[in-house]
């Protein structure tokens, strides 16, 4: 029985890591990638970035339309860039993170626009509400790696975020940037 | 002949400047313990922009000084109590000076730059780095203490010119013409 169980778990596993290559050929190289904001409170602009995100991404210039982009981002790992603020940020009002500690951004499909650009559509998900959004990215090759970055707008209310005193939109802005870049290893499959 | 009094420019410039600097010392005590919330980011902004508008007004009030000179300290003084005026006096500028460009390159330090009066972005002239923040932000706080400590001095000072000797010193600083 016991025997058995192993062998089932064994060649699950071994499905999965089978499994993971068919999805994403390309790995994310963390230490090199950001994904960060930028927004304006009382004009001023201000950044910030999380520290911790995971993306499985499958992503060929030349073939912008069959990519496959997965991003996960731990919204506990924000930096405001003061403790006070990482701290709030957490809150009811702002991530909620207790609640929903994972953002979640799935690309629905992605285009070449010319001049080295693509759009990149997809569905973000903060605080448990879905929305499209449509990024800008370039691409580069970046020795064995391929680098991808760019942007994309949101207004920060649509998801909640800052919600309560927070929402008053003349000291927190609502529109935020939201930056990546990704630095992928290996082929795309 | 020396002038007497202080004219119209310079006593505004002194009382004005005296009201700002007041207005940012209890702005900042109040702020310190607040909750992170929108009002505090409005504190903040107004803090900065009245540390700043010191800044420029004494930079005019110095221009100013240079041009046209200041009525000198009345005769009767004696010798020590002309030097620690003029200590003040001196503390007094280069505080109102080097206290908000403290505080400018603390925002800069912390990534959040000064906007003054939320439309005019102020450059920033050090790099944004966690531990230099936190440095300046100590500065900041100490040097603003030591100007409270040398305000408390030109206070006393101009007190007891008034009350104890009962001379011209603060009424030279004072509106009307008498």
């Amino acid at each position: 029985m016991k025997t058995r169980n192993v062998a089932a778990l064994l060649a699950t596993a071994g499905l999965m890591f089978a499994a993971v290559p068919a999805l994403a050929a390309q790995t994310l190289v963390p230490a090199q990638s950001k994904i960060g904001f930028a927004f304006k409170q009382m004009n001023v602009p201000v950044e910030g970035s999380f520290k911790r995100f995971d993306a499985k991404v499958d992503f060929d210039p030349a073939k912008p339309e069959k990519t496959q982009a997965n991003i996960t981002v731990d919204l506990t790992s924000i930096d405001v860039g003061s403790a006070d603020g990482n701290k709030t940020t957490q809150g009811k009002d702002w991530f909620n993170t207790s609640a929903t500690p994972k953002a979640t951004f799935v690309a629905s499909s992605v285009k070449a626009v010319g001049g080295g650009k693509f759009e990149a559509k997809g569905k973000l998900t903060i605080k448990g509400i879905t929305r499209d959004v449509t990024a800008t990215l370039t691409s580069k090759a970046d020795g064995a790696n391929t680098d991808v970055e760019g942007s994309f707008p949101i207004q920060r209310l649509q998801f909640k975020i800052g919600d309560g005193d927070w929402a008053d939109t003349g000291t927190v802005a609502d529109e935020v940037t939201v930056k990546f870049k990704l630095v992928l290893a290996g082929k795309p499959g | 002949m020396a002038r007497l009094r202080y004219d119209g420019m310079q006593k505004t410039l002194h009382w004005l400047i005296a009201l700002l600097i007041v207005a940012a010392f209890i702005l900042a005590l109040y702020l310190d313990d607040l909750p992170l919330s929108p009002l505090k980011f409005k504190l903040y902004s107004y803090h900065k922009w009245l540390g700043i508008s010191v800044l420029i007004l004494a930079c005019i009030r110095l221009g100013y000084r240079k041009a046209k000179g200041t009525p000198d300290p009345l005769a009767s003084q004696p010798r020590w109590q002309r030097a620690l005026a003029a200590a003040v006096h001196h503390s007094l500028y280069l505080l109102m000076i080097v206290l908000p460009l403290v505080g400018w390159a603390m925002s800069s330090a912390k990534g959040i730059p000064v906007v003054l009066y939320g439309v005019l972005p102020l450059p920033n002239w050090v790099p944004v780095n966690h531990d230099l923040g936190e440095t300046l932000e100590t500065a900041h706080v100490v040097l603003a203490w030591v100007l409270a400590a040398v305000v408390g001095l030109h206070v006393a000072g101009a007190l007891k010119h008034h009350v104890i000797d009962r001379d011209e010193t603060l009424r030279r600083m004072l509106p009307g013409k008498h």
